[in-house]
């Protein structure tokens, strides 16, 4: 026999639907029954977080809402410094970003790298923003997996990528970055 | 892996997940590809690096604008749930309107006989559907969410009814305006009993006819206080003694009170060596003269004090000590009924340096040690600090006020991510440090100009 759904999506059994005892309840209260004092149904719960703000001299329960990544503080994230050829200058061209698109966005990503001569870091970034174009026919966001090319040049030692966000730039999900440049292959003499 | 370069120079690095975390206990060029020396405000849950949820005003405190230490949700014996604080002037519960102005967020229970009552993070726990805190005081508070017509405030000395049913660790006011707690269900009479006037006394109820059985009820002391909540601790009944302190727990069907404050009045002594147990099921009964299940002791044998609690199990839970752990298991239902046995030969060892860096969930624990961040289960201890602990340790000691942990299992119906969030002050700005139990992971947190007054919590709103 072949199992069909049903509209009510239950199983295809052969009982009939249950029918409740119709009439007046016999059911009596308790005498001693207490009633409890407000409270609520526990249809919702929420993560909340006592705080107190010392800006506006209040007292508050903070909501942290996994469905909104939209931090309202800056976010940082910083990647190890790469030996690509170790005490070798190499120059770096391109970055690929590849993200989850979870709303609009703007941050910024870069590179440091160390100069030896100089005994100093140099860094450069780009900002880039992630929004709806208009003539995008999917929805916005999808939370599709996406990506965007990063091109600039930066040439040192040990180059370390960086993403830097600044509060309340929209949220953020980034799965994979890829570093793309050349090193100096010559003899250190 | 440093990246592989072609004969032309051409090298391509990739990094992806699963992000491993903070690492610093290494060269910034000698990490793994996977971790960082640096995050701030990202999580790393499903391989991605994802900028943290926003934390927004959720709901405004109290008109009084004492910090919230406290916020917990509890189901009462009508399975009605509270969403309840606790500040420095008493008890409120979340107003089921709350989104809806002009009405006000919370609604005052009750308040401390003495104000401003203490202020410190509140020890608690829900028991037989009431819930049960102590904050540093000569006091474990109770409020059951429930009162009856016959009460017109809530809170008051309860009143014997006449004629009724009830239960087990129900609560009244005798005619001597004694506290009788029932310790066998049944019927009230038509009229008082003649009550016992001996602390531990017993007295059966009469004139039950036509109801059966009788409710039988033992004499508990003086009322401790009442004001919107009560006083559930009369440890020493006679000469009305009552006990708070600073952590709670729950071990074999006994209320257990750790560092205790003991005294009359709204005065106590401590007792930072104690814990206190009720008697098996009765979390108002903490007198040995009124339920001989009842009892304490003091860890005299071992030098430091008690420092945090978390049960493993029914059957046993650690109680920490500053350079310690004492393992407390449940032996019998007799006048002994648990055994301790203190871990580590030396007079210094694995214990809970930061009082409320420890935190649970279920048979999970977290809590931090002299050398390291510990994690604790059936299993056993792991150290999980790993190459963030150097870190976290360097800002627990710059930190300005206590940190205070919490463990999360659930951020909402449809996001589980079991995380460790230890809060650390930083004059006005609390940085967090979060630690994944899935992923084995250390990110961090900053958030600015707020200070953290309580334990984040999972509770109802609706």
């Amino acid at each position: 026999m072949v199992q069909g759904f049903l509209p009510n999506g239950g199983g295809s059994g052969g009982r009939n639907p249950y029918k409740p005892p119709s009439g007046k309840s016999t059911i009596h209260g308790s005498p001693g029954l207490l009633t409890s004092t407000g409270g609520l149904f526990g249809l919702n719960f929420k993560l909340l977080m006592p705080l107190f703000d010392s800006v506006f001299d209040k007292t508050y329960c903070a909501l942290i809402d996994p469905e909104d990544n939209n931090c309202e503080e800056e976010a940082f994230y910083l990647f190890r410094q790469e030996d690509v050829m170790p005490s070798r200058f190499i120059s770096v061209h391109k970055l690929i970003v590849v993200y989850k698109e979870l709303g609009p966005a703007k941050f910024s990503i870069g590179v440091q790298v160390y100069n030896r001569d100089a005994n100093k870091f140099y860094q450069t970034s780009k900002q880039v923003e992630i929004k709806n174009r208009q003539d995008r026919t999917a929805p916005f966001p999808d939370g599709k997996l996406r990506e965007l090319p990063v091109d600039f040049v930066i040439e040192g030692e040990r180059p370390q990528v960086f993403i830097r966000r600044k509060a309340n730039s929209g949220p953020l999900c980034i799965t994979r970055v890829h570093m793309i440049g050349k090193a100096d292959q010559k003899d250190i003499v | 892996m440093p990246p592989q370069v072609t004969q032309s120079g051409y090298f391509e690095q990739i990094y992806q997940g699963p992000y491993k975390g903070v690492h610093a206990s290494l060269p910034e060029n000698m990490i793994p590809e996977q971790m960082s020396p640096l995050i701030q405000n990202f999580i790393l849950k499903n391989a991605e690096l994802r900028t943290r949820p926003r934390m927004s005003v959720g709901i405004l405190g109290t008109p009084d604008g004492y910090p919230i230490d406290v916020i917990e949700s509890f189901q009462d014996s009508n399975t009605a749930f509270h969403t309840v604080i606790v500040n420095r002037r008493g008890l409120w519960q979340l107003n089921p309107n709350f989104a809806n102005n002009p009405a006000p967020d919370w609604n005052l229970i009750g308040v401390f006989p003495v104000q401003p009552g203490p202020d410190i993070p509140v020890a608690h726990v829900t028991f037989l559907n009431k819930f049960y805190w102590t904050n540093g005081g000569n006091n474990l508070w109770v409020w059951d969410g429930i009162t009856s017509s016959g009460i017109p405030t809530i809170g008051n000395p309860f009143p014997w009814p006449a004629n009724s049913r009830v239960f087990v660790g129900n609560r009244v006011i005798d005619s001597n305006g004694k506290v009788e707690l029932c310790i066998q269900a049944g019927w009230t009479g038509s009229a008082h009993p003649t009550w016992s006037t001996t602390v531990g006394g017993n007295t059966t109820e009469t004139t039950v006819s036509p109801h059966v059985p009788a409710a039988i009820w033992v004499m508990n002391g003086a009322p401790a206080p009442a004001s919107g909540f009560y006083g559930a601790a009369m440890v020493d009944a006679l000469n009305g003694i009552t006990a708070g302190g600073f952590y709670l727990g729950v071990l074999a069907s006994r209320m257990l009170l750790l560092s205790t404050i003991e005294g009359s009045g709204q005065s106590g002594v401590p007792y930072q060596q104690r814990i206190r147990w009720s008697a098996s099921g009765q979390p108002e009964i903490w007198d040995a003269n009124v339920n001989i299940g009842a009892g304490w002791v003091d860890l005299l044998e071992v030098p430091d004090f008690i420092t945090g609690f978390l049960a493993i199990g029914d059957k046993t839970g650690f109680v920490f000590r500053n350079n310690g752990i004492s393992e407390m298991t449940s032996v019998s239902d007799g006048i002994l009924p648990f055994d301790f046995n203190h871990l580590w030969a030396s007079d210094r060892g694995i214990g809970n340096v930061f009082p409320f860096s420890i935190s649970g969930y279920g048979p999970i624990g977290m809590f931090i040690a002299s050398d390291d961040i510990y994690n604790i289960s059936v299993g056993g201890f792991k150290n999980v600090g790993g190459p963030a602990r150097d870190a976290v340790f360097a800002d627990l000691a710059a930190a300005t006020s206590t940190p205070l942990s919490a463990m999360v299992p659930k951020w909402s119906d449809r996001y589980a991510y079991l995380v460790y969030l230890l809060a650390i002050p930083f004059g006005v700005d609390t940085k967090f440090w979060m630690y994944s139990l899935e992923d084995g992971s250390w990110t961090t947190w900053l958030k600015k100009n707020v200070t953290i007054t309580g334990r984040a919590n999972f509770v109802a709103t609706k």
